[in-house]
């Protein structure tokens, strides 16, 4: 039983999995065309950028299918391998030249992307493979050893978007596979504290008229002090247990605030090109509206494009901000601010309507699944997919930080799609097996 | 167990995601729906540039529909820093700026040149916008710039709006000239901007609002580069051409007067009294209107300042009347009855007139002819310009009527004169005096008699515009209708009828007629078989000097041809005793030319 594949598998296409590829795609490739289709060299012959897309489709339809063949379980037995062959590929695009600022491309592809299916399947394996360990601490800090080698390697290549999307399977895969909740929140801590800190440091250097710096403040102390109270009296572990976690939390978080403060410091104290850049890139995630010149200009233009669609759009093709290049990266980063401008808040709603049922019935899978492998395979990947949605939603609208991270099934791009196609096909091959 | 715990797990999920969800679509709510048009203005001020678009002005015809001024564009040329390059031919470039036109040169070095446009070249936002190295260039220069545009990367042209005129007549005074908007009429709200044209002098300055039409504006769509895409019809507001004048100037007979008045100063005037149609009028020295496209040279500007060139002489000069102003006298001696036609004075050739501060030596004025010309009656004393007549029979009329002066100035005023005639462009009011500008003027010890003598005879303190004089002809060719002259063709007859009586229309015109046609009148010289002519010559000493040496050489008059009526004044300055006749001379060309004209047709 060690065969990838098997052939005598029989299997449906979920129909909420069909239906969402199917209309993002229609809609991806009517914003492609509308936004003037020129052509570029595709493996020696002559493509439109919507020529290419449809290409891509094709191949990610056929990829779908074929994993529908696959045995999940041989995932699950050469899990260590998968990711080291993807330490591997990952370290590759510091070969190869930045483009956009962030190195993380290698050959025409990002590594990144195939391997958001590994590390879903290698944490899934890790986590169902030890159920019983799942409130030690030091397991789950194994755990996210797992995640934290890539993440640390994307901080270096500069790509905000894969660290983001990285992180963004941690909480659901440790809730769905039994974390206990105060030790969700634990995890959870650190990264309020430094957006806190860093938020309140950045307000006070610049001066700005965005941003809420009291209420993120007295927000963040209610959270905490109500947290600590339901954490005391609801909570049925032992004193000394709550004791210890309450200390070590209130320290970790302590020296969490004080590490932000020192790094942002000498961060900003460092003259060189490379960390004033870092320091802008940061500054634009922290306060997205923040600088109009660099990240926040591409907000504004993002915001005006949306804002002039109205509720039925200006219409295909006839988008000023798309067509007279004002919105940048019309087709990859910022689709949905073209959508919006072209097709109006009508189609928005429509998208968020689709991929809604989506993340519904993948979470109706993953609770029908009897393995927790499977499931959690279901969970991570839905999370991914979830990440890029919406961010790339909430980033048109200022909601969310610039990262340049594409859309699934929207955005032009090949890797990606491809990528989508397989975490797509991995959770209907999930529904196969009953 | 197990299945529980997911259930409620999945829920929290779903509830996670539909949270989230709502979030988002809130926030494109908010943005899409409620705050709308301040983003759709947002992209509307992103995607367009608003530029004015300056309509062609008004073209200006004659009585019959010959075009005197119309508009032919000059240009700017400008270049493109993003599309200039090495390849772009200096030498040529110079070559033709600097032979085809000598309006406009090129000061700065080549080197010079190409280092500035690669400055902007450099420039990530300058590089997009054109350069202007030069204005006012002609269409010739263009086309020959054209021609070589292979060689010449990058450049474009403008448009600057600029008149076209004919080469004669110039019709200099009374078309007017226009120049750049005077900066501190360029302020918030006003119709126009820094690099606008604007009429300063005769129709193109009254008629300055017509003529210009209205701006209208281009909405040019411009991309994130600043490249212009086009213009949008749609938002776009399209310009209202300038309205056409047509004048009531006769373009032949135009071109014939300035011809002959060019080597004299001094102005003509041609009319039609019946509908007060100008139909000619010219002032000299005159200037070239075309000289007033592009900049004008500071040294041509004040060179024509000091010669006076830029007065108007035939509405703006005032002159005294000198023997035409007895006409006036006349009427008011017919009219109020001052005189009969019987009375009769003794001309022997000069008048003497006992001085009251100094009784040993009289004041003598003279009549024009030394020996004098007898017993004379008013018909005669029109006839042959008899002075000493007109200073007795004013004197004798002053020792009834002590304000004799106040008549003379009510009579005038009459007939036109001490006011604005009604012409469009700008005109003087000139000056006939009455008691109290005397009085002012001359202290308290007027009324003295001697200065009534000088003022019968329009001398003294009158002063006329030759716009003027001629509206006086028209008054008696028309026997007492005042017909407003106009330079506008399709303006109303605009008239009033004096209450003088038909008699004194009698004598007046029968004098004028003796004048031309009876051998002893001063302007027998004016005689012609084919028409009826009348008219009255005068000489007048100009009001700065006393000299016989500058006089004023007057002729006005009108001729019946055909029915229709043509009245004209001459006018000519700084003539002496030998050629004071040169207006009898114009005069008769000018009568000759329109008798010819009348008769070929």
């Amino acid at each position: 039983m060690n065969r990838i594949f098997n052939f005598n598998q029989i299997f449906t296409i979920r129909i909420p999995i069909l239906i969402s590829i199917i209309s993002l795609s229609i809609i991806s490739l009517l914003i492609l065309e509308s936004a003037g289709s020129y052509k570029t060299e595709f493996f020696g012959m002559m493509f439109s950028r919507v020529q290419k897309q449809i290409l891509w489709l094709f191949i990610g339809s056929i990829t779908f299918i074929l994993i529908q063949f696959i045995r999940l379980r041989f995932f699950h037995e050469r899990m260590f391998l998968l990711y080291l062959f993807f330490l591997i590929f990952i370290f590759l695009p510091f070969f190869a030249e930045a483009t956009k600022g962030a190195q993380n491309w290698f050959m025409g592809f990002q590594p990144s992307e195939f391997g958001k299916i590994i590390i879903v399947i290698s944490l899934a394996k890790v986590l169902s493979d030890n159920q019983k360990r799942l409130s030690n601490v030091f397991f789950l800090g194994l755990c996210l050893l797992l995640i934290g080698i890539p993440i640390i390697v994307f901080i270096l290549q500069r790509d905000l978007g894969a660290v983001l999307v990285y992180s963004s399977i941690v909480l659901p895969m440790f809730y769905w596979a039994g974390v206990k909740f105060y030790l969700l929140i634990f995890l959870i801590s650190p990264i309020l504290t430094s957006y806190t800190v860093l938020y309140m440091s950045i307000f006070n250097s610049n001066s700005t008229e965005y941003g809420y710096p009291i209420l993120l403040l007295s927000l963040y102390i209610i959270i905490n002090f109500t947290y600590i109270l339901i954490f005391l009296f609801k909570t049925k572990i032992s004193n000394n247990y709550k004791l210890i976690y309450i200390t070590s939390y209130l320290i970790f978080n302590l020296i969490c605030s004080f590490g932000v403060t020192f790094g942002w410091e000498s961060l900003n104290q460092n003259n060189s090109n490379r960390s004033e850049d870092l320091v802008g890139r940061i500054e634009n995630f922290i306060i997205p509206s923040l600088n109009e010149y660099s990240g926040g200009w591409h907000i504004k233009q993002s915001m005006v494009a949306v804002g002039s669609g109205g509720i039925f759009g200006v219409g295909l093709g006839e988008g000023s901000q798309v067509n007279l290049r004002f919105l940048p990266e019309a087709d990859t980063d910022f689709v949905v601010a073209s959508i919006a401008e072209a097709l109006g808040f009508a189609f928005i709603f429509f998208i968020i309507i689709i991929s809604y049922n989506l993340f519904y019935w993948l979470i109706f899978y993953a609770q029908k699944s009897p393995n927790i492998f499977k499931s959690l395979l279901i969970i991570g990947f839905a999370s991914i997919l979830f990440a890029h949605i919406v961010i790339t939603m909430g980033m048109a609208v200022a909601l969310a930080p610039i990262t340049g991270i594409p859309a699934p099934f929207l955005s032009y791009g090949g890797t990606f799609t491809l990528t989508c196609f397989c975490m797509l096909g991995i959770c209907n091959n999930v529904t196969n097996n009953k | 167990m197990l299945k529980n715990n997911n259930i409620k797990k999945a829920k929290v999920l779903n509830q996670i995601v539909l949270l989230i969800f709502l979030l988002i679509l809130s926030r494109y709510f908010f943005i899409q729906v409620l705050s709308k048009q301040q983003f759709i203005k947002s992209a509307s001020d992103n995607k367009y540039t608003d530029v004015e678009s300056i309509p062609p002005r008004g073209i200006i015809y004659d009585r019959s529909g010959t075009v005197l001024v119309s508009n032919r564009n000059t240009f700017s040329i400008k270049i493109y820093p993003n599309h200039f390059d090495d390849s772009f031919n200096t030498d040529l470039f110079y070559k033709i700026i600097n032979s085809a036109d000598k309006r406009s040169k090129l000061f700065i070095s080549k080197n010079e040149f190409k280092g500035h446009i690669n400055d902007y070249k450099r420039n990530t936002i300058k590089k997009y916008k054109p350069v202007t190295i030069i204005n006012f260039v002609d269409f010739k220069t263009k086309a020959l710039l054209s021609e070589n545009k292979n060689d010449f990367p990058g450049l474009v042209f403008s448009i600057n709006p600029s008149r076209f005129y004919q080469k004669s007549p110039n019709i200099s005074h009374v078309l007017g000239y226009l120049r750049p908007v005077p900066k501190d009429s360029v302020y918030d709200g006003s119709y126009y901007n820094i690099n606008d044209i604007i009429g300063i002098d005769g129709i193109e300055r009254v008629y300055e609002k017509k003529l210009r039409g209205k701006k209208g504006e281009e909405s040019h769509i411009i991309n994130t580069y600043g490249k212009d895409l086009g213009i949008d019809k749609k938002r776009s507001i399209p310009y209202v051409p300038g309205d056409d004048l047509y004048l009531t100037i006769d373009n032949d007979l135009q071109a014939f007067i300035e011809n002959i008045l060019s080597k004299y100063t001094g102005s003509i005037i041609c009319m039609n009294p019946q509908n007060g149609q100008i139909l000619a009028m010219a002032s000299a020295p005159d200037y070239s209107l075309s000289q007033f496209i592009g900049p004008l040279k500071y040294d041509t500007w004040q060179t024509w300042k000091k010669e006076k060139r830029l007065v108007n002489r035939s509405t703006a000069g005032t002159y005294h009347p000198g023997s035409l102003y007895k006409l006036v006298t006349s009427v008011m001696f017919l009219d109020k009855q001052m005189v009969g036609n019987e009375d009769t004075v003794f001309c022997n050739g000069k008048f003497e007139l006992e001085d009251q501060s100094n009784p040993n030596k009289p004041k003598i004025f003279r009549c024009w002819k030394e020996e004098g010309h007898g017993n004379i009656n008013l018909h005669n004393a029109i006839v042959q310009s008899c002075n000493v007549y007109f200073y007795d029979m004013i004197l004798k009329n002053q020792e009834i009527n002590k304000y004799i002066i106040n008549d003379l100035n009510k009579y005038a005023e009459k007939l036109g004169l001490n006011q604005k005639v009604g012409i469009e462009i700008f005109e003087k009011s000139g000056r006939i005096p009455d008691s109290d500008w005397m009085e002012i003027n001359y202290g308290k010890t007027w009324p003295k008699k001697g200065s009534m003598p000088n003022l019968s005879i329009g001398q003294g303190s009158n002063a006329v515009t030759p716009l003027q004089v001629i509206n006086l002809i028209n008054i008696i060719a028309n026997r007492g209708d005042v017909v407003k002259p106009t330079l506008l063709l399709d303006k109303k007859i605009n008239n009033s009828r004096l209450n003088i009586s038909k008699y004194v229309w009698d004598v007046i015109q029968n004098s004028m007629f003796d004048v031309v046609n009876q051998e002893i009148g001063t302007a027998y010289y004016l005689k012609d078989e084919r028409a009826i002519i009348r008219g009255k010559t005068g000489t007048a000493q100009t009001i700065s000097s006393s000299t016989n040496d500058q006089l004023l050489s007057w002729f006005g008059g009108y001729m019946e041809l055909n029915e229709q009526i043509f009245s004209i004044v001459v006018l000519v300055e700084d003539t002496n005793s030998e050629t004071k006749s040169i207006a009898k001379i114009l005069s008769k060309e000018i009568f000759n030319f329109i008798i010819e004209r009348n008769i070929n047709e």
